[in-house]
């Protein structure tokens, strides 16, 4: 604790910055509770998996797909290590996630650090990886202190519907009948997360190629699809770049290169 | 499985994932400066429409085939994908969040435009 208390560099929590992370954070939240309500009726039906520890894995994992496979797994009689590994496999994409992330909060405090870091499912990446971009207010001088607001703000209606949907799913049961679909609402929100992530060529390709990489993996043991689909795209997508970029140096000087 | 042996893999399960998100989290500016180098740091700007997309598409594109079917190729899966409520609901979406920008009307408009092609028996 070497820094002092009213250092101006120590960053506050602000109410507009958890206000506007919770706000963009409600259309997501909303898919999401069918989806937690499905996993609780998976864990109520399991003879294996108590109420209570499978409802705790809510937060103890806190990633819907991980979630779903290890109750899946473990329901059908796997090991404790084969579930360990399939969930390794399922979430290693947030390895990527924390290295794209972690820049924005270098000089966080460390108990940010561990909220932060339990936090990082794929909506708070979403929300939070290009907040400058459009959200971030400029007049603000604690940023840091703003992006941690809006972090936490998207952050925790997140947790609270997905736990209350499991909750629902394993005291109400089956209250959605499985042929309206509403799990359809959940790649719908991640391909809109997607659109709203484009904003060059290269980042089209990266789209482009981690769908299709995806789709013909679709099969693939413990998600193998979706993290070789996304580890390929950034990398045609860096691939890309980088012959654009030797192509403005192979031309005489235009204009200056664009973000 | 036992009881015990239940909360156990939960537990573990959740440790990993921790880890995995934490990682990055607590290296030092010296550490992620050799880790992540500016060419890395560039590409990681792509990883949420690669991660996005590669969540998404299997879900939205020939829904129903699997890649182990003998009939799996380019051309049933297109043939399956065109007339597929989920891929036509999805296209929808797409444009509107593109024209937009608003993530509720998007999921608004691509569910309702799902459950009306289902309701005509697409």
């Amino acid at each position: 604790m070497v820094e002092s208390i009213d250092s101006p560099l120590k960053p506050n929590l602000q109410w507009a910055g958890v206000a506007a992370g919770a706000k963009a954070a409600i259309p997501l939240a909303v898919p999401a509770l069918p989806i937690g309500i499905l996993i609780g009726v998976a864990i109520g039906e399991s003879v294996v998996i108590d109420n209570l520890a499978g409802w705790t894995s809510s937060f103890m994992i806190f990633a819907g797909a991980a979630q779903f496979a290890a109750v899946e797994l473990i329901d059908g009689g796997a090991g404790v290590w084969a579930v360990v590994a399939a969930v390794f496999m399922i979430n290693a994409r947030h390895l990527m996630y924390g290295a794209a992330i972690c820049g924005r909060f270098s000089d966080a405090p460390v108990w940010f650090k561990f909220v932060g870091s339990y936090f990082l499912i794929d909506q708070v990446f979403a929300l939070n990886v290009n907040l400058d971009l459009d959200i971030e207010p400029v007049d603000t001088d604690d940023r840091l202190g703003y992006r941690m607001s809006h972090y936490i703000g998207t952050g925790a209606p997140m947790l609270g519907v997905w736990v209350v949907g499991v909750v629902l799913g394993l005291v109400v049961g089956d209250v959605i009948p499985a042929e309206w679909e509403v799990d359809f609402a959940i790649p719908l929100m991640f391909l809109g997360l997607m659109v709203m992530s484009l904003f060059n060529v290269s980042s089209v390709v990266a789209a482009v190629l981690g769908g299709t990489v995806a789709v013909i993996g679709r099969d693939w043991p413990n998600g193998m699809g979706l993290l070789i689909g996304a580890v390929a795209g950034v990398a045609a997508a860096a691939l890309v770049d980088q012959l654009l970029d030797s192509q403005l140096e192979n031309r005489p000087k235009a204009d200056g290169a664009s973000a | 499985m036992s009881g015990a042996a239940v909360w156990l893999a939960f537990a573990l399960a959740g440790l990993v994932t921790f880890a995995q998100r934490s990682l990055f989290f607590w290296l030092s500016e010296s550490a992620s400066d050799r880790l992540l180098p500016p060419p890395v740091q560039r590409a990681l700007r792509y990883v949420a429409p690669a991660a996005f997309a590669a969540i998404s598409a299997p879900r939205v594109i020939a829904a129903g085939s699997s890649s182990s079917d003998t009939s799996f190729n380019l051309l049933s899966i297109l043939a399956e994908t065109v007339v597929d409520a989920r891929f036509v609901a999805a296209l929808v979406a797409s444009l509107v969040m593109w024209r937009t920008g608003k993530l509720p009307v998007m999921l608004v408009v691509g569910m309702v435009v799902f459950w009306v092609l289902r309701a005509l028996g697409m």
